[in-house]
């Protein structure tokens, strides 16, 4: 019975099959995450055939377990790997500032050590 | 019950404050004392040595009381007794400042606020607060040491700054084992040094009573009117947490504020887990209140979703949680283990169905000071109603 | 908006302005804040903050929250700002707060080693098939802890700055080394007495050997016990054989003598889960309710010791764990419904970690991990482990977890040498490959001698690793648990804040 692949991937054999990825689109890293996760069920190998391609060859451990799942699972987690990328990118200056100021011993702001009564915040109106 | 009224004064030309304090007392009792004289003390020939002023509701004095300061004709406060602490004026007027019979107590130390809440019930005034800081001291050294909770209210107090450091010092000193609950917006506690001081006092039976009205700093600037007071207040938190400073954490309940109340729960219980107790509190009608009632007013029945959820939530999470200003009645029964009378006892009353309610002397009543709105649904409970848990009185 | 007006009560009030909600909210886009995703089904996502707190999203609003297309008005734009996953003013208050729990998160840190396990003997009388000991029998009185080890074993537990120390006695069975025992006890108390700290004692015991003496020693001295129950006669005599057949009934005998000797709070149990105990979780907690127990600990079984011996025997694999663990958890809700009360231990320290600000001291679910800073074990030959199970890989031949020496090593040296930091530095889940992005990092831990003993290293291969699929189940199980009932919210919050098992942060990892 021959397996139905999903359209942007290729079936090699029963238990193969290539994904490529533009790397326009897809960052390497991204690709290579969303590999690692898929480890327990596939063997996985990546290559750049170009600078602009990436190309996935993944191969069943369980020969009866469906390609296609594989191929889609794959797929999906590769999106949402990229999108931990960019979380992780826009979040990293201020985990830093927590970070720092979690082990800090001073208070954040200067303004926090100021007197009370000249009230240079203008608390107290 | 009235706390104030006016009569005619005489020989008075400075505000004094003293301990009331009846004829034939001790001359170390009458150095600060105000003789009170009634209609049945008209047979006694007394005299007014030592005494700082004679008070008395009738409108003529005897002849041996008309040598020191007195006021006259002072009626509606014959619930007066000894013990009792008034303020007396050149203008005639008296203020009850303290009564010793009372679990209500507190002093007004400060008129002017730097917050403005939608539902502010104390309207702010521009007022000599720091003026009056002395005659605070003077009130608090003629309280009863034996008292046991006084509270500390405004106005907002800490804009007294030193002052109201001066003040907690000596109720430390002259109170040390009276409970002192204030009252503050804790917006000043944003400097650390005056988190520091006031931690320094080492006041054993302090409370700060801070009101956080959302999780987020947006809605409760807006519900208190001043932007980055959220900011303020949070700062001062952790600040007074450091030093060891009791906190507790109060929530008016109203149109603006009851929808996002299971939030602020989980908020506080994630970021302020040293807070005390939560008290979610009833809206009194009154003060700011009258200018946009509808913009605030809800009947209480209707938030109960909200204020459950909130409830069983910090409940759980092993915070103490206090429902105030609630009637029974109103209040889903799950809650009444919360519920505390907290209505002070000279603004609270009963609507005239609550004669028959089998729990009216746990209930809390309503506001006296709330012109008669209050919930639709307040109803009396027939003598075979299974009343719930334990009910708390304050 | 105008200055405050003056009012008096009673007389005419002037009409007030009063600044709309517009006026104090920021006119800044909003931005990130630290946080991890994972999907769920039905539609949903759950984000998880870095201080572990969490909140179940809509695929679509989760779209539109990452891609900052959210507006300042919305429920969950306000939702996601209040619990710390979003900001949108240059206010630094979020960045505070979310310092301030950061460290209370990791709080347990505080005074390093918090729990000193000694391995008084490895003589043994009984002969459990799991035994991960491997003890040899009671009269070869070489395998005992001597005097002079035991005195250097505890100064070297006092130069933990804890302010709170357990020590737990461990074997073979401990009882067999009772003078061991009392020796350390004494000279514990003085040291805690002299530097200012709480000692609290734990012995680890089949309870068989409990002589009057010993019932005495401890309650004097405020000794807790605990005992192995695998649950009812049939499994606990099978996993657990005794020259006599009888260690169930030995161990029930010694229980209840043990309680009226030192109080019913005195004594826990433990359990240790078998295939055959798969069968019969139901049985099992029925077991420990009927024994009177108040908290039970459905743990499974590192492949260790004679366990990896007669692993085709008495081992599973993990999913049949799971399905014991689902249904015997059920089987402890039920119990707590009928009024009864009944912690489960592991449950318990998960929904700590997930719904609380703070952090539990047991091993395996911290990060970094526990091993060799939260506890050390001091076995009776003198050396020092980081873990229980490192001492176990050693009695089989692989010292990889040896920090060191009592009689040759300084105290730097063991704890401050390259093996701890080693495991320090690869058991932070928070960069370890498949932990640094999970949704579940801040709630999880990290188990680097349990990676090495069944994978080979100590990061271990998330995908394939029993410890990483054991825990994403069970806290996914809890989330789900905690969502559907407030019958259930109401038990879970009871054990996170309940004294049934005295305070999480001293708990044992056995």
């Amino acid at each position: 019975m021959p397996l139905d692949p999903l359209p942007w991937s290729q079936q090699e054999s029963d238990t193969e099959l290539t994904l490529t990825f533009d790397l326009a689109i897809y960052s390497l890293e991204a690709i290579q995450r969303a590999c690692y996760w898929l480890t327990d069920r596939c063997y996985a190998h990546i290559e750049t055939p170009s600078p602009e391609q990436a190309r996935v060859r993944l191969v069943l451990k369980n020969p009866s377990e469906s390609l296609r799942d594989l191929a889609g699972d794959l797929g999906n987690r590769v999106l949402d790997e990229q999108l931990r990328r960019q979380i992780s990118a826009e979040t990293q200056a201020v985990r830093d500032l927590i970070v720092a100021q979690a082990f800090a011993e001073a208070d954040l702001e200067e303004s926090r050590e100021g007197d009370y009564n000249e009230d240079h915040e203008g608390i107290g109106r | 019950m009235r706390l104030e009224a006016t009569g005619t004064a005489a020989r008075l030309d400075h505000r004094v404050i003293g301990r009331i304090a009846t004829a034939d007392s001790p001359p170390e009792v009458r150095e600060d004392a105000v003789l009170l004289w009634r209609h049945e003390d008209m047979a006694t020939d007394g005299d007014t040595e030592g005494y700082l002023a004679l008070l008395t509701p009738l409108p003529t004095l005897p002849t041996w009381a008309r040598s020191i300061p007195a006021v006259t004709g002072v009626e509606g406060l014959e619930h007066l007794q000894a013990g009792d602490v008034v303020l007396l004026t050149p203008a005639g007027f008296v203020r009850i400042l303290y009564r010793r019979h009372s679990e209500h107590n507190f002093l007004l130390v400060a008129q002017d606020c730097n917050s403005y809440c939608l539902m502010c019930s104390q309207p702010p005034r521009p007022s000599d607060d720091i003026g009056r800081v002395h005659e605070h001291l003077r009130l608090i050294d003629l309280v009863d040491p034996g008292t046991r909770e006084l509270g500390l209210t405004g106005g907002e107090p800490t804009l007294l700054r030193d002052h109201f450091l001066e003040i907690v010092q000596r109720c430390k000193s002259r109170l040390p084992g009276t409970a002192l609950h204030v009252l503050t917006n804790g917006r000043l506690f944003f400097y650390n040094k005056f988190a520091e001081r006031l931690g320094a006092i080492g006041h054993t039976n302090l409370m700060l009573g801070i009101p956080l009205y959302s999780d987020v700093d947006s809605e409760h600037d807006y519900v208190v009117q001043a932007k980055g007071a959220f900011d303020q207040t949070v700062v001062g938190l952790n600040h007074l947490a450091r030093y060891g400073v009791p906190i507790e954490i109060r929530v008016v309940l109203h149109r603006q504020t009851y929808q996002r109340l299971p939030r602020l729960a989980e908020f506080v219980v994630r970021n302020f887990p040293f807070v005390r107790q939560v008290v979610l509190m009833g809206l009194e009608f009154t003060g700011l209140t009258l200018t946009h009632p509808d913009d605030l007013w809800i009947d209480p029945a209707e938030y109960q979703g909200q204020l459950r959820e909130a409830t069983a939530y910090l409940h759980a999470a092993g915070l103490r949680v206090r429902i105030y200003n609630h009637q029974l009645c109103v209040l889903d029964q799950s809650l009444w283990q919360f519920a505390a009378q907290s209505i002070s006892d000279w603004k609270r009353e009963y609507l005239s169905c609550c004669g028959s309610c089998a729990v009216r002397s746990a209930c809390g009543g309503v506001f006296a000071t709330s012109r008669g709105r209050h919930s639709e649904h307040i109803k009396p409970f027939s003598g075979t109603a299974a009343i719930g848990p334990a009910l708390i009185s304050r | 908006m105008t200055g405050p007006l003056i009012l008096r009560q009673g007389q005419r009030i002037g009409r007030q302005r009063f600044s709309g909600r517009e006026a104090f909210r920021s006119v800044s886009a909003y931005y990130l804040l630290p946080f991890r995703f994972e999907r769920f089904c039905g539609n949903e996502v759950l984000v998880v903050n870095d201080v572990g707190e969490h909140l179940f999203l809509t695929a679509s609003d989760f779209a539109r929250f990452t891609g900052h297309e959210l507006r300042s008005d919305e429920d969950v734009y306000l939702t996601l700002k209040g619990k710390h996953f979003l900001a949108d003013s240059d206010s630094l208050v979020p960045v505070d707060l979310l310092a301030i729990k950061a460290r209370t998160k990791r709080a347990h840190l505080e005074g390093f080693t918090k729990l000193h396990i000694f391995v008084v003997t490895l003589r043994c009388e009984h002969t459990c098939r799991y035994c991960q000991v491997s003890r040899v029998t009671q009269d070869r009185k070489r395998f005992d802890m001597s005097e002079a080890i035991a005195h250097r074993a505890v100064e070297f537990t006092f130069r933990a700055p804890a302010e709170r120390i357990k020590i737990e006695f461990q074997g073979g069975e401990p009882l067999l080394h009772f003078e061991r025992i009392v020796q350390v006890v004494r000279e514990a108390r003085a040291k805690a007495a002299a530097t200012g700290r709480h000692v609290d004692f734990v012995v680890a015991s089949n309870l068989a050997l409990l002589s009057d003496e010993m019932l005495e020693f401890f309650q004097q001295e405020r000794v807790s016990l605990s005992m192995s129950l695998d649950g009812p006669a049939f499994i606990h005599n099978m996993n657990r054989p005794r020259p006599g057949g009888d260690s169930h009934e030995v161990a029930i005998a010694s229980l209840t003598r043990a309680r009226a000797a030192l109080g019913a709070d005195a004594v826990s149990a433990l359990m240790t889960t078998t295939r055959l105990s798969l069968d019969h979780p139901r049985q099992i907690v029925d077991e420990y309710v009927l024994q009177g127990f108040h908290s039970i600990f459905l743990r499974s079984l590192t492949p260790l010791g004679f366990a990896r011996r007669t692993a085709p025997r008495i081992g599973y694999d993990i999913d049949r764990f799971l399905r014991f663990y689902e249904e015997g958890l059920d089987r402890v809700l039920e119990v707590n419904r009928g009024g009864y009360q009944l912690v489960e231990v592991y449950a318990q320290l998960l929904l700590t970690r997930m719904l609380t600000p703070y952090s539990t001291g047991y091993v395996d679910l911290q990060s970094p991990s526990g091993a060799g800073i939260g506890v050390a074990v001091y076995n009776y030959d003198g050396d020092v482990y980081a873990s229980d199970e490192g001492r176990m890989l050693a009695e089989m031949g692989d010292k990889r977890f040896r920090l060191g020496s009592l009689q040759a090593d300084s105290y730097d040296e063991v704890f401050g040498g390259t093996r701890v930091r080693e495991l320090v530095e690869s058991s932070c889940n928070e960069s370890l490959p498949g932990c640094s992005d999970c949704a579940f990092q801040p709630w999880c831990g990290a188990d680097p001698v349990f990676n090495y003993a069944t994978q080979g290293d100590i990061v271990g291969h998330r995908p394939d690793s029993d410890f990483h699929r054991k825990n994403a189940f069970i806290i996914r199980h809890l989330l789900e648990l905690y969502r559907s009932d407030e019958g259930v919210r109401r038990i879970f919050w009871r054990w996170i804040r309940g004294n049934t098992i005295g305070d999480p942060n001293a708990e044992s990892t056995t």
